[in-house]
């Protein structure tokens, strides 16, 4: 989706654009450049946005080519003031939303879900205080992982807490067949130890390491949450809101990303051969509803 | 429409193959689909209850992990797939029925009607692979729900459930409320 405000042309400025235009207007100002791309990194990861910026390893952390052209076209449409300081070790940029761009954002923010705009506030309330290196050590500890360190990571999922939870929940479903809730977990166990697989074979870039890390992190302990409410009594009619939420995010990441195709776009290919498929299609024409 | 009929309605899942697009679907999934389009193109009332459309939902989720089972195939992200895919196809039957409760059902005259039937409902407990006598009480609020209705309309119960099927007869002499298998819908809707 592109915007149309008064004055601009349409197709210039896509949607993503209100994350920067967001945190400008909450911070008033920003300085360097640094802190701009990893307070939006930090806005897109925590808030679990969608099909906004791609961020990529490079010089001081997750750094997206797509931010810095769309700032620069904000800056050129006079809906941002890029202003070049002269500092004493090295010269730096300084951000601010400009008249117009203040206009711009408030009607752009009309646009957009009331709920996503709360929670990248609340990220900004976090992090909006911290200068750029504050920052950049905390993008580094909790996104960055090196191959060694995301195995790490990434054995202790699937070696203990993938195939306990597995366990768990293909009992309760041979317990109870028709429990929705019960299959998406096991369908999510089952992706993130795919995803592992992959990003440990072909994935070279630590962003990408890092946000799969945490994210695969995160949905783990959730599912362990479950899965310790399971033993409670809860019912499993459908999975957790919270978890299909996060669930989507890994999905679309890993999508983007090439490691993965979405549940949803799956090729029956990779799962049967001919000769399943045609009993899988025989199975369904036949099948007791009852 | 009762929970099986939904069900029938529902089990249909396009998919990919390679370069190869298909269709999983049930053998009657055209025609319930064309009975459903034929109620609504003729303003026919298509009634859901809200005890057929639970368990409708859940059922979907168990006939499709029981076939895969059969199979032996584990794949949960396909299995994940096959099945939302059906979910959300009837959220759109929902979506295009009327989907209430009903007051009042008759249940204890469905269960008496089919405890003087003892030897046939052994007959169908034995073929559904099931080992209580009476079927399920949600099948049996079910009917209640049909028989209810059928006071005040005419009522045509569209299932494939052979607790109702191999009691047609008695269902309709003595609740007016005819049961149609899904196969019989194409003659209905000619004769309609």
């Amino acid at each position: 989706m592109t915007l149309t405000p008064r004055g601009v042309k349409p197709k210039i400025l896509p949607r993503r654009i209100w994350i920067p235009l967001l945190m400008l207007r909450e911070l008033g100002k920003v300085v360097t450049s640094i802190r701009l791309q990893k307070l939006v990194f930090l806005i897109q990861v925590e808030c679990r946005f969608r099909d906004e910026y791609d961020f990529i390893e490079y010089h001081y952390g997750p750094y997206s080519e797509s931010l810095r052209q769309d700032i620069f076209v904000a800056s050129q449409l006079g809906l941002v003031r890029t202003n070049v300081v002269h500092g004493l070790e090295h010269d730096y940029y300084e951000y601010e939303l400009t008249e117009d761009g203040k206009a711009f954002t408030e009607s752009l923010l009309k646009m957009v879900d009331e709920r996503d705009v709360e929670r990248a506030r609340a990220v900004l309330r976090r992090y909006g205080n911290m200068d750029w290196r504050e920052l950049v050590e905390y993008v580094y500890r909790e996104y960055m992982k090196g191959k060694d360190e995301f195995r790490w990571v990434a054995g202790s999922l699937r070696e203990v807490y993938l195939p306990i939870m597995r366990s768990v929940w293909e009992s309760e479903l041979r317990r109870n067949p028709g429990s929705l809730g019960a299959t998406q977990v096991l369908a999510v166990v089952e992706y993130m130890d795919h995803v592992l697989g992959v990003a440990e074979e072909r994935v070279e870039d630590s962003v990408t390491l890092g946000v799969l890390a945490s994210t695969m992190k995160d949905l783990t302990f959730m599912l362990l949450e479950l899965t310790r409410r399971l033993k409670t009594g809860y019912v499993t009619a459908e999975v957790d809101p919270e978890v299909d939420e996060l669930f989507e995010f890994l999905q679309d990441y890993c999508s983007r990303k090439g490691i993965a195709k979405k549940i949803g776009e799956l090729d029956f290919s990779e799962f049967l051969d001919e000769e399943g498929m045609r009993r899988l299609e025989e199975a369904f024409r036949a099948m007791k509803p009852y | 429409m009762e929970t099986s009929a939904c069900v029938v309605y529902a089990l249909r899942a396009e998919y990919r193959y390679g370069r190869k697009k298909g269709v999983l679907k049930h053998s009657y999934n055209e025609i319930i689909s064309q009975f459903v389009g034929f109620c609504k193109q003729r303003g026919i009332k298509l009634f859901i209850s809200t005890n057929a459309r639970d368990e409708a939902s859940c059922r979907i989720t168990y006939v499709i992990n029981r076939e895969m089972d059969k199979l032996g195939i584990r794949a949960y992200r396909l299995r994940n797939e096959i099945i939302m895919k059906c979910v959300r196809r009837l959220r759109r039957l929902f979506e295009a029925a009327v989907v209430e409760e009903v007051e009042g059902p008759k249940i204890s005259n469905v269960r008496r009607m089919y405890l003087q039937n003892r030897e046939r409902l052994r007959e169908v407990s034995r073929k559904k692979g099931r080992k209580a006598l009476l079927p399920s009480e949600t099948d049996i609020k079910i009917l209640g729900e049909a028989a209810k209705l059928a006071e005040k309309s005419k009522v045509i119960m569209v299932t494939e459930d052979h607790d109702f099927l191999d009691f047609s007869d008695e269902i309709e002499n003595r609740f007016r409320v005819k049961v149609v298998r899904i196969s019989e819908l194409v003659s209905m809707m000619q004769e309609i």
